[in-house]
């Protein structure tokens, strides 16, 4: 009974992989012939009628059911035609299904391209909060060309760029041009955008190895992309790292913080752009001898943050114990033009004529020329090569009187000291510009030299001149502008106004300033204006960056300071109650001194085994970015 | 085969499939520690699957081609389509892209994979199902078969009549057997197939016997049997309906899979951070 279908399903051969099939074989009826694959079907009849006769006859086969009885028509036609309908084929149907699908969203996919929401299909995802308050002010159309070089072209050009790579600006490129102010843009793709120097030799060799093995050209070629990927969400953190992506480029791996990190040696590291200040000193001695308690917090106040403030400022934390002591350093003023003793006969008879020099400035050789005469003088050749052979720490006591040379390089100095005196009588602001232009071998701008000579006018250098050449009296003594004629020392001086004057800053930065080829000069007027004996003592505290050994005169806001390699935030610290003592953690070491010239921190190296207490994955968290940075060596203001 | 075959090559396609993805995803680590971009890399062997997975079907286009046996292609095809979903969520990881062609691409993807589950499922179940009904028969023969059995069963009847003269089986042929047996199911029964029509209709039938003269009987008999036969046959249209239309479905999706990923892949070579 089950074998019913067996061999049924007439005759013929199955074909399903054909795309047309006989229309006619549901009732049965299978065409004979065709549909061809194309589809073609022709009309076949059953037989080809013979003549016979006026007549026609049937000559189907046997096998078909031999001559019909219709018979052929009278004129010679087949009356069983059979008509072929072809259909498509189950496979066919679903081949132009799927085909049609994917035309469908081919189609819909181009409409939506040539459309105005072409951008908007595309986007994987939304920016970063940060990115996107910028980039939604632009037109849809430039949102992506801010970012990607690809962001402007077309379907076709996408496809282009995917297959090759564009000859124009990288995306990194395009980063670095709005973040100009974050990375220096030659540096932009440098591991850590430092010069490639600035790191060590085994961590630079296993860079070079690493990036050939990945493929990049050269091991300055990190992408931004490589560590930032946008369009994760508002509120992503483009920032995120994980510590083995980290170590990529570092000679020296290690599993986690707790185990394999270095220990610290240096940190927390003294700043090189700080005041000197001496904390074992004050606490052990100074604080002590007047009986007052050395509190850290008097000094370093929480800000708003809860970060720690480097220092209150003068006023507040040294004036107190210091503002006598630098009041008195200043009451002698700072000279800007003084006559040293000057043995006039003694250089006539020896040929060297000094001109005319004030007479109560003559006498036995005795007396230096001051700082600021010194580099107002240095800006003529010739009196530059009179120091040459003098020596810019010239005390005239120590002139030898036998030596020619000496004495004719005396009489150039006075003629030139003369000369100086009479030109500060013209314009002394454009006088003291273009001299320290030729000093310093760049263009001193005008109000800069005005911050040199403050308020001086030429009154005073015309009285000054009047009465020690010509022996004419004058009334001008001191003037509200706090310079003055100190006629016993036949000396025009300027009268510091306490800490922080402004004209002693701004001589001391020119000092600082001076070029390499002006060492000797630069040695013997900071020898005089930054020795320990000096005027306002300013050197005393306030020390020469490493940098650019320009004077730190104010300590460095946040914002301000150089972005370190390593961070510590002192806020989520300080709150535990076991830190809350400074000491906790910074324990003075044993350092009697501490020099300004050189940074040297008076507190003993952290121990790591203090961090490795919290800074656990399972509790405070070991992330490298927790402490390090990778951009480094910018403000952080300009980030 | 025994079943004890399947069952051993089973356990052993999983334990290779689980060994591939384990080999597979071991260096995403290392590429992360080295600065390159895991998505890059699961997103490439992604690909490279969907185009291995798609080439079933061309493979069956060509049966007679030396590729090997179409069978060893549906193992390959099925262990690495249940392996492509750990690689999808190690590409996009835990959660759902928002982007228009993103989350479009992983709709297809899902869809496709599911509906591969599906099928899998579909696979497994239906020949089974269908094995119970003794005669196997050819979807596209299925037609042809229906107006054999409507032919015999009007033969039958008119053989009946002609021999009985009576008419009680003629009436109950034309206004109940007829349509049941000349005619396919509807749409509904080719998703959830049930006897219900066919106990009915037997049963009538049989209570019909009385009435029945000699010849009727005899018709009747072979009317029982043809019945009988409708009824596989409705069966196997239904549940081969179903493997069909579900190749219909997983190919279709399978298409918008491939465009929307090569989409996908354009963008993502146009719009990368560069070389570096």
């Amino acid at each position: 009974m089950r074998n019913f279908f067996t061999n049924a399903g007439g005759e013929g051969y199955d074909r399903p992989h054909d795309p047309y099939e006989c229309g006619h074989t549901e009732s049965g009826e299978a065409c004979r012939f065709g549909p061809t694959p194309s589809g073609k079907c022709e009309h076949h009849a059953e037989c080809q009628p013979l003549r016979s006769g006026v007549t026609f006859k049937c000559n189907r086969p046997e096998k078909w059911g031999g001559p019909c009885e219709a018979g052929p028509s009278a004129e010679g036609a087949c009356s069983r035609v059979k008509h072929c309908k072809p259909m498509r084929s189950l496979r066919s149907k679903r081949r132009r299904l799927v085909s049609s699908v994917a035309l469908l969203l081919f189609g819909a996919g181009l409409l939506l391209l040539g459309s105005r929401w072409s951008r908007e299909v595309i986007v994987p995802g939304p920016l970063t909060s940060v990115h996107a308050q910028i980039l939604n002010r632009t037109a849809t159309q430039e949102r992506c060309a801010t970012c990607h070089p690809a962001g402007n072209e077309s379907a076709l050009g996408w496809i282009k760029t995917a297959l090759h790579t564009s000859p124009g600006p990288t995306q990194t490129d395009l980063c670095v041009k709005c973040h100009t102010n974050l990375t220096p843009a030659e540096f932009a793709t440098n591991p850590h955008t430092v010069a490639s120097e600035a790191l060590p030799e085994k961590t630079r060799a296993t860079l070079a190895a690493f990036t050939h093995s990945i493929g990049l050209g050269a091991p300055d070629e990190v992408a931004c992309s490589r560590c930032h990927q946008e369009h994760q969400g508002a509120e992503f953190d483009l920032k995120a790292i994980t510590n083995a992506r980290c170590q990529a480029c570092h000679a020296e791996q290690f599993g986690s913080f707790a185990h394999g990190h270095p220990e610290f040696t240096s940190w927390p590291r003294a700043s090189t752009n700080s005041v000197a200040f001496d904390h074992s000193s004050h606490a052990d001695q100074h604080f002590a001898q007047k009986q007052q308690k050395f509190d850290c917090r008097s000094c370093h106040t929480a800000s708003s943050t809860g970060e720690m403030r480097t220092s209150v400022g003068y006023d507040a934390a040294c004036a107190s114990c210091h503002d006598a002591a630098l009041k008195a350093s200043m009451t002698g003023g700072l000279a800007l033009w003084n006559a040293p003793m000057i043995d006039a006969d003694a250089l006539r008879t020896a040929g060297a004529d000094p001109g005319r020099w004030p007479a109560a400035a003559e006498g036995d050789f005795d007396g230096e020329f001051p700082a600021l005469m010194k580099l107002l003088l240095a800006a003529e050749p010739e009196s530059a090569k009179a120091f040459d052979k003098l020596g810019y720490d010239l005390n005239l006591f120590d002139l030898d009187i036998d030596d020619p040379a000496a004495l004719r390089a005396t009489a150039i100095l006075a003629q030139a000291s003369t000369r100086l005196l009479t030109e500060l009588a013209g314009d002394p602001s454009d006088l003291v510009r273009r001299r320290m232009s030729v000093v310093l071998g760049r263009e001193v701008k005008s109000d800069e030299a005005a911050k040199l000579v403050a308020l001086l006018t030429n009154a005073q250098p015309q009285a000054a001149a009047a009465t020690w050449y010509d022996g004419k009296p004058s009334n001008i003594s001191e003037s509200a502008t706090g310079w003055r004629i100190d006629s016993a020392a036949v000396a025009l001086k300027y009268q510091p106004i306490g800490h922080a004057d402004p004209v002693l800053q701004a001589w001391l930065d020119i000092v600082a300033a001076l070029p390499a080829e002006r060492t000797s000069l630069r040695d013997a007027a900071l020898a005089e204006l930054a020795g320990p004996k000096s005027i306002g003592q300013c050197a005393t505290c306030h020390t020469q960056s490493m940098q650019n050994q320009q004077f730190v005169w104010r300590l460095p806001t946040p914002s301000e300071r150089p972005r370190p390699f390593t961070h510590f935030a002192h806020a989520p610290h300080v709150m535990l109650p076991e830190l809350a003592d400074c000491a906790a953690c910074h324990a003075r070491a044993a350092v009697t001194t501490v020099s300004t010239a050189q940074a040297q921190s008076d507190f003993a190296p952290l121990q790591k085994s203090t961090c490795v207490n919290c800074h656990q994955p399972h509790a405070a968290g070991d992330q490298c970015t927790q402490c390090h940075n990778y951009h480094v060596g910018l403000p952080s203001g300009m980030r | 085969m025994s079943i004890r075959y399947f069952k051993r090559r089973r356990v052993r396609s999983a334990l290779l499939l689980s060994a591939v993805l384990i080999i597979a995803m071991l260096p995403f680590r290392w590429i992360d520690a080295n600065l390159w971009r895991t998505e890059e890399a699961s997103g490439w062997t992604l690909l490279l699957a969907i185009i291995v997975l798609t080439l079933l079907a061309l493979r069956k286009r060509v049966p007679t081609a030396p590729l090997g046996r179409v069978a060893t292609w549906v193992q390959v095809h099925l262990y690495l389509g249940l392996g492509s979903a750990a690689l999808a969520l190690a590409h996009v990881g835990w959660k759902w892209p928002t982007g228009w062609l993103e989350g479009s691409l992983y709709l297809a993807y899902w869809g496709t994979f599911i509906s591969g589950v599906a099928g899998l499922y579909l696979t497994r179940t239906i020949p089974k199902q269908l094995a119970r009904t003794g005669e196997q028969v050819v979807y596209e023969r299925i037609p042809r078969l229906r107006r054999l059995i409507a032919d015999e069963s009007q033969r039958s009847v008119v053989n009946a009549v002609a021999e009985s003269g009576a008419l009680t089986l003629a009436n109950f042929y034309q206004s109940q057997l007829f349509p049941y047996l000349d005619a396919p199911r509807s749409w509904w029964y080719g998703l959830r197939p049930t006897s219900e029509l066919r106990r009915k209709l037997l049963g009538e039938l049989t209570s019909l016997n009385r009435y029945f003269s000699a010849a009727e009987r005899t018709a009747a008999e072979r009317l029982f049997a043809l019945v009988r036969k409708k009824d596989d046959l409705d069966f196997h249209a239904a549940k081969q309906g179903v493997l069909k239309g579900w190749l219909f479905g997983h190919l279709c999706l399978t298409a918008v899979l491939v465009l929307l990923s090569l989409a996908h892949m354009v963008t993502v070579l146009a719009f990368r951070g560069g070389p570096g």
